[in-house]
C-alpha cells in the first residue's frame, strides 16, 4: 500500500521565527515557500520536510520527531551550541549511530544522527 | 573559471576551508513513539503493510524501510510519548481510493477525510496512540497544478 516518505511535517507558532531557526541556525536551504509563509519546504536529498504554522494545528514537545542525518556530528552540535541552542540529550552512541536531541524554538523535538560505517 | 582557482577551489572543498559545518546530508529517520509495541507493529505491518528492516533493542525499536527513508517506530518510556499534534509523517501511497478503502474497511480512525488539492489527495489518520500519519497521492505530473 505504501511505497514511500511524502514528506515530513512539523508544526510551529511564529512563521518568522521558524523560518530563522530553520535556515539561520540548521542552515537548510528552502525549496518552496507558500501561503505567505506559513509553509516551507526544504528538500534534503529525496525527501521534504515542510514547517507549517496553522492555528488547528500545534506543535508538540512529544509525538514524532526528525532526525537529520551531519556529516560531523560533533562539529554540529558544537555550532548548534555556538547558536544558542541546548540540547536534552548530548551526544550518545548507539551500536549503529551517534545521535543528540535539541528542540526547535517551539519545543518540537529534533535529532542530528550520524550513522556509523557497516 | 581559471585553473588556478579551480585547483584552489578543489583545495578548500577537500579541506572544508569556509565550508559549513552544520551539514544536513538526508533525513536519517522519521521516529514516531508509541506505548504498545505488540498493538503498534500490528497496525504498522498488519494495517499499513509495511515490512520490517531492522529490529533493534530488544524489540522496543522497530525500523521500516521505506524508499530512500527509514520510518522507526520505538517505546522507550516516559522521556518520548505519543502526541496528537506536532510534527507528523506523510506516506505516500500506490492508489490513494484503494488505501482509503481498505484503512476504512479496517476501522481506522480518520481525523481529516479524504480531500483533494491541486496538486495531490490526502487524509489524516490516527495510529493507536493517537500519532497523526497522513496518507498522500501526488497528481501525476500532467493533471498536477501548483500547490502553493
Amino acid at each position: 500500500m505504501i511505497k514511500e516518505v511524502a514528506f515530513v511535517a512539523i508544526a510551529v507558532s511564529d512563521k518568522e521565527r521558524a523560518r530563522k531557526f530553520y535556515q539561520e541556525t540548521l542552515e537548510l536551504k528552502p525549496t518552496t515557500t507558500g501561503m505567505e509563509g506559513a509553509w516551507v519546504e526544504y528538500d534534503l536529498g529525496p525527501t521534504t520536510i515542510g514547517v507549517g504554522c496553522h492555528p488547528a494545528w500545534k506543535p508538540s514537545r512529544d509525538g514524532t520527531t526528525v532526525a537529520f542525518e551531519v556529516e560531523d556530528i560533533d562539529a554540529s552540535i558544537t555550532k548548534l551550541k555556538e547558536r544558542g541552542v541546548s540540547f536534552d540529550i548530548e551526544k550518545m552512541e548507539t551500536p549503529v549511530c551517534w545521535m543528540a536531541q535539541f528542540r526547535d524554538p517551539d519545543g518540537n523535538k529534533l535529532v542530528v544522527h550520524k550513522r556509523k560505517a557497516k | 573559471m581559471s585553473a588556478f582557482l579551480f585547483e584552489l577551489w578543489q583545495l578548500e572543498f577537500c579541506l572544508g576551508f569556509g565550508a559549513s559545518n552544520m551539514k544536513v546530508r538526508a533525513l536519517a529517520f522519521v521516529g514516531i513513539p508509541v506505548t504498545d509495541m505488540n498493538r503498534a507493529r500490528a497496525f504498522y505491518e498488519g494495517v499499513l503493510g509495511l515490512k520490517i528492516s531492522e529490529e533493534m533493542m530488544s524489540g522496543k525499536w522497530v525500523e521500516y524501510s521505506l524508499g530512500n527513508n527509514t520510518l522507526a517506530i520505538a517505546s522507550v518510556g516516559p522521556q518520548w510519548l505519543p502526541s496528537d499534534q506536532g510534527t507528523g509523517a506523510a506516506l505516500e501511497v500506490e492508489n490513494f481510493d484503494e488505501a482509503v478503502e481498505s484503512l476504512k474497511d479496517r476501522h481506522v480512525p480518520f481525523t481529516t477525510e479524504p480531500f483533494e488539492s491541486p496538486c495531490c489527495w490526502m487524509a489524516i489518520i490516527k495510529d493507536p496512540d493517537g500519532n497523526n500519519i497522513v496518507i498522500h497521492k501526488l497528481k501525476p505530473e500532467n493533471e498536477k497544478e501548483p500547490c502553493l
